[in-house]
């Protein structure tokens, strides 16, 4: 009986398997079992070698219940190159303000004009039976801690990872409380019945260039639907009730950034990571020893010096504030998509706070700032392993050289995080970030970052065009 | 608001979900298929026992008919776990099938290579794939490298040269195990005769990779084997290149 029904569906999964090479599916994830080796091989003594051939055979089944579930869902998952997904229809993203997969842009203007007030819903949006909208008071630290705990464990999707993020309770009132933030803007879901949390999507509002043109936006981030509830559709009516919100204050415009792809990318960037702990990225599967490559040789890579080396290189410290918002909002001229910061808000994202956000500056001697430095603390879980359980990363956030070479500058800020106790340094190759990455040794990662905007249409923008970064 | 905080009932939802050891698990078990030809009968047994404990728990079934030889050995193996809790018996059959296969790394998850697909995900450092290796094909440097003592072993029985034997750079046998601590190789490679104090062209011995990367268990085996601190070029011992107090302890203890 069981071996029939085995061989059926096992036929049934190569039939599916072939069609989807034909479709010629990117969704190469490789499945367990599924390089067609389900034969059973058998022992001189007819033993048969594989823990069960009934065992197998059960096993074998249940993938193919679950693969015949996925072909049936090929169409709704999410595509990882602009190719891939030209080729999907989005459901969703076609009703919104948002450019087509294959439009040809000129322009740098709104999709849409302004709502006035009376065409704005003044009601928020339905949610499924047993779900309802709930604004979080991040200033409760049970609150906080429960929105800390739904990330934690919902917020990287993929349930085969190997290290999930790790934002911890102060770095999101960081990310989330800067100058102008309002509460109605950290929505939530929660399940009527218990209280859980069980969804959340965020707004905070910036200033922005986009080109020639500055627009009022929010960075929506830290959109996270609880993994038991991801078929309910729940993440498209958080993308909603949060546009209606930040509609109704008057702003229609939003950026943010996502690992894939959807209508429409105005960049694509790129993760690199310098390993500052190689032993332990390796240990923990996060970089790779080539085999021909040794252990002995690559600590010797990556070794640093013990010290910053450039002449006045501090960190920075609150009456730096003034000069160094001119520097880098001068600095961040150079690119095509930048944000403009007030001093407020500068002294929030970047005045140095143990365990959140490093900064330093280079001082000349006469006093001046001329180079500047900032990376965020963001730990990631380590999700399977005996020893280690935290990945502690520095992710690069802005910095500006004018007068200190970029690697000179970069060695010294890779020296401070290293002295820090973090693992590794990660960066994107955005802004001018390609001037040292290869040069010191940052390898490339396999993440992209596509970046967004909503009710905007503007040609679409080089990495190195880029100068913006979110968290 | 903080009374919902504590053990959320789970009824609001249906769905299942792997734990890591579960996907650990279940990979293990998949690669027990390309294993089968090189492990004999009683090595089967006793995965098939763990997986069986694995999956459901304590023997539940009768004895099979004496007629079915086969059956009764599977079933022998099975029962004589007893009350094994059955994570404990999953991750001794993880633990065992990494035995057997050493080259198995990626058990906790499947690497994509190329770009993560998920709407967020942590980026982590691209990997370059490299040919698969053939187990039983393997050279002493890759041997010792890959953790394979018994390929090691035979290696050395058949060919007693091999314990000289050295890759561009110098390495033998005894630098490729002692930089991936694969103690097992290791091991196997000094009881195969290896020199202890072989030098690569760096003048640094096994020892100097032991205390330079930090391999504590490595440290111990070469010390135990009668290691000498010796000068590489640069002038340095492996005391002076040790990664860790642990380290530097162990060495000047046997000064």
């Amino acid at each position: 009986m069981e071996d029939a029904k085995a061989t059926q569906s096992s036929d049934y999964y190569r039939e599916n398997e072939e069609k989807q090479q034909k479709k010629k599916s990117k969704n190469k994830k490789k499945r367990s079992g599924g390089d067609g080796d389900h034969g059973v091989s058998a022992l001189p003594d007819g033993l048969v070698s594989v823990p069960n051939s009934n065992d197998v055979h059960q096993n074998i089944s249940l993938k193919d219940l679950k693969m015949a579930m996925e072909v049936l869902n090929l169409q709704q998952k999410p595509a990882k190159t602009t190719e891939e997904a030209l080729h999907k229809s989005y459901q969703f993203w076609s009703t919104q303000p948002v450019p087509k997969m294959d439009e040809k842009i000129m322009s740098n203007e709104p999709i849409e004009p302004p709502k006035s007030p009376e065409d704005i819903r003044s009601e928020p949006y339905t949610l499924p039976d047993g779900f309802q909208w709930d604004t979080l008071n991040l200033n409760e630290p049970l609150v906080l801690k429960e929105l800390y705990t739904l990330l934690n464990e919902n917020y990287v999707e993929d349930d085969d990872c190997m290290f999930r993020f790790d934002y911890q309770t102060e770095f999101l009132k960081w990310a989330l409380q800067p100058p102008g933030w309002r509460m109605e803007w950290h929505c939530g879901v929660r399940v009527v019945k218990s209280g859980r949390l069980v969804g959340f999507i965020s707004a905070i509002p910036a200033q922005l260039r986009i080109y020639d043109h500055a627009q009022t936006v929010v960075e929506i981030n830290f959109l996270c639907v609880h993994k038991k509830l991801r078929a309910k559709r729940v993440a498209p009516v958080l993308i909603r009730e949060i546009t209606r919100r930040v509609n109704l204050v008057g702003i229609f415009q939003g950026v943010y950034t996502a690992g894939i792809v959807l209508p429409k990318p105005i960049a694509t960037c790129r993760y690199w990571h310098r390993s500052l702990n190689p032993k332990k990225l390796i240990d923990i599967k996060f970089s790779h020893l080539s085999r021909n490559m040794t252990m002995q040789r690559t600590l010797k890579l990556f070794k640093l010096p013990d010290l910053p080396k450039t002449v006045g290189f501090r960190k920075m410290e609150i009456q730096d504030g003034e000069k160094v918002v001119k520097l880098l909002n001068d600095y961040l001229g150079k690119f095509d998509l930048a944000p403009i910061f007030s001093e407020e808000d500068f002294k929030h994202w970047f005045m140095p706070q143990s365990g959140i956000i490093d900064s330093f500056v280079v001082e000349a001697s006469d006093g001046s700032i001329t180079d500047f430095v900032s990376y965020y603390t963001l730990p990631s879980t380590v999700v399977y392993h005996p020893v280690h359980k935290t990945l502690k990363a520095a992710y690069s956030f802005y910095n500006v050289s004018t007068k200190t070479p970029w690697t000179d500058l970069m060695l010294d800020c890779l020296i401070t995080a290293k002295n820090s106790g973090f693992d590794v340094f990660n960066a994107l190759d955005l802004m001018e970030n390609k001037e040292f990455l290869e040069a010191l040794k940052f390898g490339i990662g396999d993440g992209n970052l596509q970046y967004y905007l909503y009710n905007w249409r503007c040609p679409s923008m080089a990495p190195n065009k880029i100068g913006l970064v979110l968290q | 608001m903080a009374e919902a905080l504590p053990d959320f009932p789970d009824s609001d939802f249906s769905d299942e979900e792997l734990s890591p050891l579960e996907i650990s698990f279940n990979k293990a078990a998949d690669h027990v298929r390309k294993l089968t030809s090189s492990l004999d009968n009683n090595q089967l047994l006793e995965l098939y026992g763990l997986y069986k404990q694995g999956t459901e728990g304590k023997c539940n079934v009768p004895k099979p008919g004496w007629l079915d030889g086969r059956g009764r050995r599977k079933w022998e193996a099975w029962r004589s776990l007893g009350d094994l809790p059955s994570d404990e018996a999953k991750q001794k059959y993880i633990a065992l099938v990494q035995k057997y296969a050493p080259e198995l790394t990626d058990l906790s998850t499947e690497k994509e290579l190329g770009v993560k697909e998920t709407w967020i995900a942590v980026s982590s450092m691209r990997k370059f794939p490299e040919p698969e290796l053939i187990h039983n094909e393997l050279s002493i440097l890759d041997a010792a490298r890959e953790n394979c003592a018994e390929r090691v072993t035979q290696l050395l029985a058949e060919h007693p040269e091999l314990r000289h034997e050295k890759d561009d750079d110098g390495l033998t046998a005894l630098h490729w195990a002692t930089d991936r601590n694969a103690t097992k190789a290791l091991q196997a490679a000094l009881d195969g005769g290896c020199p202890v104090d072989a030098a690569d062209e760096c003048g640094q011995t096994a020892l100097h990779y032991a205390a330079s990367c930090g391999h504590v268990e490595s440290t111990r085996i070469l010390l135990k084997a009668g290691a000498s601190l010796l000068k590489d070029e640069d002038d340095c011992t492996p005391l002076d290149l040790a990664a860790d107090d642990e380290i530097r302890k162990i060495l000047e203890g046997a000064t």
